[in-house]
This record gives C-alpha cells, sequence and structure tokens, in this order.
C-alpha cells in the first residue's frame, strides 16, 4: 500500500511517500487517535523534512511535489493520503487538515490520519533504540501557557497507551508512574515538574520534532471526514456591556 | 501611462473560485468566454454570521475552524450546481490576501491542493481586485473606470486602468466604511450585520434631528475617516439614553445622511482627479464610476451616487446586492481574468493578510495600518 504523508503539526514541515505491508485493521470504534487502527510496516520510497516556524503553507504543496516526484509516483500509483490532524498548533493543523481534504476531494483516495505525537514517537524511538520493556515513552510538545501536549506510548509499533491530551506538566506527571522517557519540545517542562516530585523521568531529544519520514510503523485510522484536533478552544470571550441602555418594554 | 484596457482573449475557461477570507466560506464556477464575457454557473456562500454572534465581531480562529468544516462539501456543491467535475476545470483561483491570515490558508492550500493533483494552473486572486472586477463578470464593464471600494475592511477610491493596474487616489485614514455600520449597529444594540440593520432603521428615522460632523469634508486628498462620526453618535445616544425605538432610528437615519454626504463630497473630489488624469482619452473611455463592496448593497448610499454621478456626467454601475458582498464569483473571475492574461502564480504562493492593490500608492496622512 502506497501512502502519501504529510505532517504541519509544529515547527516543520515533512513529507514522504511510504510502502506499508497492510496488517490487521481493526476499525471498532474511531474515537480516540490511534488507539484502534491500522498498524503499518514498510519502506519509505523518498521523503523530505524541513524545520521552520511558519511557512508550512508555502512549503507543502512544492514539496508534496518534489517528493512525489522523487519516488516516481503519481497520484494514481497512490493507495491513500495520510496526516496528522493534531495535536498541533491551530494554524498547522489546519494546512494539513484543509490539503487533505482537498486532495481527497479531488482524487478520491482514502484518508488516514495518526497522532502527531506518535509521529514523533516513531521518530524517537527509530533514532534512540529500544528504550527498555519497563519504560515508557512520553512524547510531548510545548503548548505554550503553562501547558504541554502528551501522549504515552510503550513502543511505536504497538497501540498508544493513552490519547493525545493537553495539560499542565504538573497534571501531565501524573499519567506516569513506571519509569519514563520523554521526549520533544515539552519535555524540559515535564522533567522539572518530575523533578519536584522525584519521579525517575530521563529526557532525552528535547528539540525532537514530527518527521513524515517515520511514519512507516505508526498507527493509523481511516476517517470519512479528517478534522483537525485542537485540543484547546478559541481564544474569544463573548462580549457584553457595550450598547448604550434601550428603554424597557 | 497605463494603456485603454485590452480585453484578454483566449478559450473559454471555466474557473473554479474559493474565498475564505473574512467571515464567508465560498465556491464558485464561472464560464469566461473568449471574448471577455463571463457567466456564473454556481455561486455558494456559506456565511458565518451565526458562529460570531456572542463576539459582537468576526473572531479570527472561529473563522479559520469553521473555513476547514465546510469548504470541501462547497467545492463539491459549485461543482455539481455548475454541472462540471474538476477535471473539466481550466484554471483554480483563491483569495490570497488581504484578510485573516488563518482563514486565507485554508482556501489557499485546497486551491493548491487540487491546482497540484489535478495539474491546473493556479491563480493568488487578490481579493480587493476580484471586488474591483466584478462589473466586468456581471455587466460586462470593461476598465478604465473610477472606482469606490466600500467593505467591512476597506474604502477606497482607485483608478481601474486594467486587470493588474490600478492606482490608489483615496483611503481610508481609520476605520473602513462597513467597520462604521457595524460599529454603529454595535452601540445602538442593533444585530450584526451592521450595514442592514442600520439602512432598515434609518427608513422610519429623521436624518436631520441629530447634527453628526461630515468628516474630511472639503479636503483635497479624497480620504475617508469614519472613527469620530461613530464616536459623535455614541456621545448623540449616550447623551439622550436610554433609547426609545425612535431614538434609535433617528440616530441611524442621522449616520447615514452624514455617511452620504461624507462619500458624496470624497467622490466628487476623486471625479476631478479622475477627469484631470485621463484627460482627452475620456472620449474613448467614457467616464465610468463602479461601486463595489459590501457597502455598495446600501440603498440609499447607491442612489445618492447615481445622482452624483449624473450631475457630473459619470455612469454609475454597481454588481447586483447578490455579488456586493464576499462571494467566490468574483475570485474565479478574477483569476480567469489573470489567467487569461498569463498572469498565473505558482504553488509557493504566500497568504498575504496585507496586500495593496496599488503597492506605490504612498501612506494617507495620519493613517494607521489599514490604509
Amino acid at each position: 500500500m502506497r501512502l502519501l504523508v504529510f505532517d504541519t503539526s509544529f515547527s516543520a514541515c515533512s513529507v514522504a511517500v511510504i510502502s506499508t505491508s497492510e496488517t490487521t485493521s481493526c476499525r471498532s470504534v474511531p474515537s480516540a487517535l490511534g488507539l484502534q487502527g491500522e498498524s503499518h510496516s514498510g519502506s519509505v520510497l523518498a521523503s523530505s523534512y524541513e524545520p521552520m516556524e511558519t511557512g508550512q503553507a508555502i512549503r507543502l504543496i512544492p514539496m508534496i511535489e518534489e517528493v512525489m516526484s522523487r519516488a516516481s509516483v503519481s497520484f494514481g500509483d497512490l493507495d491513500g493520503l495520510a496526516t496528522s490532524p493534531g495535536p498541533g498548533t491551530f494554524t498547522g493543523v489546519r494546512i494539513a487538515v484543509a490539503t487533505a481534504r482537498a486532495l481527497a476531494l479531488s482524487t478520491r483516495l482514502p484518508v488516514f490520519e495518526f497522532s502527531s505525537l506518535a509521529l514523533l514517537a516513531a521518530k524517537a524511538q527509530q533514532t534512540l533504540g529500544p528504550t527498555g520493556a519497563d519504560h515508557v515513552l512520553a512524547a510531548t510538545m510545548d503548548a505554550r501557557r503553562d501547558a504541554i501536549y502528551i501522549q504515552l506510548f510503550e513502543n511505536a509499533k504497538n497501540p498508544p497507551l493513552t490519547k493525545p491530551q493537553l495539560l499542565t506538566p504538573t497534571r501531565a506527571i501524573g499519567l506516569v508512574s513506571s519509569p519514563t522517557i520523554v521526549v520533544g519540545t515539552g519535555a524540559a517542562a515535564f522533567q522539572k515538574a518530575a523533578d519536584t516530585r522525584h519521579r525517575p523521568v530521563r529526557m532525552q531529544q528535547k528539540d525532537l520534532q514530527p518527521d513524515a519520514t517515520y511514519a512507516t510503523g505508526i498507527h493509523m485510522e481511516a476517517v470519512n471526514s479528517l478534522r483537525p484536533l485542537y485540543l484547546r478552544p478559541p481564544d474569544a470571550k463573548p462580549q457584553t456591556g457595550k450598547s448604550i441602555p434601550r428603554v424597557s418594554q | 501611462m497605463p494603456s485603454v484596457s485590452q480585453s484578454p482573449k483566449g478559450p473559454p475557461l471555466l474557473s473554479l473560485g474559493i474565498e475564505t477570507s473574512c467571515d464567508e466560506t465560498a465556491a464558485a464556477v464561472i464560464l469566461r468566454e473568449p471574448d471577455g464575457t463571463g457567466k456564473i454557473l454556481s455561486n455558494i456562500v456559506r456565511s458565518q454570521w451565526n458562529d460570531h454572534l456572542p463576539y459582537g465581531g468576526v473572531v479570527p480562529e472561529i473563522a479559520a475552524r469553521a473555513h476547514v468544516e465546510c469548504l470541501d462539501d462547497l467545492i463539491s456543491v459549485a461543482l455539481k450546481e455548475a454541472g462540471i467535475t474538476l477535471d473539466d476545470l481550466s484554471c483554480v483561483s483563491a483569495a490570497a490576501g488581504p484578510g485573516l491570515i488563518g482563514g486565507l490558508i485554508v482556501g489557499l492550500m485546497s486551491a493548491k491542493a487540487i491546482a497540484l493533483s489535478k495539474n491546473l494552473p493556479f491563480i493568488a486572486v487578490n481579493h480587493l481586485e476580484a471586488h474591483a472586477l466584478t462589473v466586468g463578470l456581471t455587466q460586462g464593464i470593461k476598465p478604465p473606470y473610477l472606482l469606490l471600494l466600500a467593505s467591512g475592511g476597506h474604502t477606497q477610491l482607485l483608478l481601474v486602468h486594467d486587470v493588474d493596474n490600478y492606482t490608489r487616489i483615496g483611503t481610508t485614514i481609520d476605520d473602513a466604511l462597513g467597520e462604521a455600520f457595524d460599529k454603529t449597529a454595535k452601540l445602538l444594540g442593533l444585530p450584526q450585520p451592521g450595514g442592514p440593520a442600520v439602512e432598515t432603521q434609518a427608513l422610519h428615522g429623521d436624518p436631520a434631528r441629530f447634527k453628526l460632523p461630515r468628516p474630511m469634508r472639503g479636503r483635497q486628498q479624497p480620504h475617508f475617516s469614519f472613527a469620530g462620526l461613530k464616536t459623535a453618535v455614541r456621545q448623540r445616544a449616550t447623551e439622550i439614553a436610554p433609547l426609545t425605538e425612535t431614538d434609535i432610528q433617528d440616530l441611524c437615519a442621522s449616520f447615514q445622511a452624514a455617511v452620504v454626504e461624507s462619500v458624496q463630497d470624497r467622490c466628487m473630489r476623486a471625479f476631478e482627479i479622475y477627469e484631470d488624469l485621463m484627460k482627452e482619452r475620456l472620449e474613448i473611455t467614457g467616464k465610468i464610476f463602479v461601486i463595489a463592496g459590501g457597502v455598495a448593497a446600501n440603498q440609499k448610499l447607491r442612489g445618492s451616487l447615481e445622482e452624483l454621478a449624473q450631475s457630473r456626467g459619470f455612469t454609475l454601475h454597481a454588481p447586483p446586492i447578490s455579488l456586493c458582498g464576499d462571494n467566490a464569483a468574483m475570485i474565479a473571475w478574477a483569476g480567469a481574468q489573470r489567467f487569461a492574461l498569463g498572469l498565473n502564480d505558482d504553488l509557493a504562493a504566500p497568504a498575504r493578510p496585507r496586500w495593496p492593490l496599488d503597492q506605490n500608492a504612498p501612506a494617507a496622512i495620519g493613517a494607521g495600518v489599514k490604509a
């Protein structure tokens, strides 16, 4: 199965064309990202990763074009599109979701979603090597305003232990009891909170960003209508008391 | 000097347009004939007014979230209503600015994704240019002409020389005209959008009851200012609060009368500048005055500008009211006009929250970032 994969959830833009062997698919309740779904393993035909704070809206489409060209595939050769609807920056997840939805409309290819933190965990595990059977891997990203996005994994090939969540570092600590390796841009805040509670946490790769190149082994789920996973409401308050009083009726 | 407009030529074009710059999500298909005339095949607009109602104005993040939820469905509906598929298209266009960046990105990514996967030319359309060229689609009016573009975000007087060629001669130094209507409606407790609400109330009001300023009247350059007028309305209203229904009607009528007089004065000055700049070419081109943008839907303003134009030998043209507000037919049309001239964009085109039509226009004195 050939998939076009892309991610623009945080401070990078990445695209890959991967070839996966289809494995068992269990699509019972499509509620939690990656908790059920398809597990793939396979190879990367071509990929590209560019770190950037902004500019994903400029680079994504040209990068898709370049990577597909290097992989020598056209849209007709693909079996699906895969992207992360979050967690991520609001604009970042919308770039991926709008692109995936329009590509799906145009190509009629099925769409698969995965957690940006699962992609982060897969990258960490491939670069760190085995974490040890008794360790939990916490994939975290800085969510600003004293919060982090966090999702726990035993091992990227198995289903995640939790859904992606938005928590303060202190509350995030409450998720773990076993020895933990924490990665990603939320790692420093997580480690600091863990230290004050004397939890066994080891920080690795605190600058890690999700990268579509590592999508071959992660859990994905087929979706009919891809929707952003914001985990946070818009920052807006209803307005009151702005109009001049009227004669009551 | 810009030349008299050469109408873009070429084969019939089917153009898909996408508009997500503010609080309307829209998709449309238009047909452009080789002779440069156009026809709307579908025009789907979903307004987000209800989503923003509790906040008293458009919330950018709420707008962006709403766009991404429904844009692909609107595109499907627009294609279906036009009786075509993506494979029939000649080009795809999206508004790339000016506007709210979160929304612009949703429309832009969708258009680029379709362009890439269907191997179609892509055009990043300036939303203001789309308003400026709408009369070409609906009435076959070709440049050059003088344009008053008045909406919730912009109030400008422009010389439209041709597609891609504009001279800005006037702009607002503070609030846009539509914004002044919205803010007036809000302070009087009227529903949004404020333009239609104020206009309806003004129908039964006394325009002479409240003395309000006529901002910028008599100034040499045809700039606008509406922030002070809005404050004056607030002051008059506060003095007589609590307000009766009649008070509100009279305040709306007085506000609208002040707006009309101010805009008439500014347009009269623009007529003089236009005549002076065009000189002997006026014999060939005629004197055409176009009003566009959401505020062009205001009947009082339309009527008074029609009279003013006639008195000065100008013919007034305005798009039908349904195409004064934001829509995607105008984006599809502007995209087709640009494509016919070979003005395609590449797939790396950015969203441009600020994107003046006339890049060389100096900032108006006293103006903030909106000018």
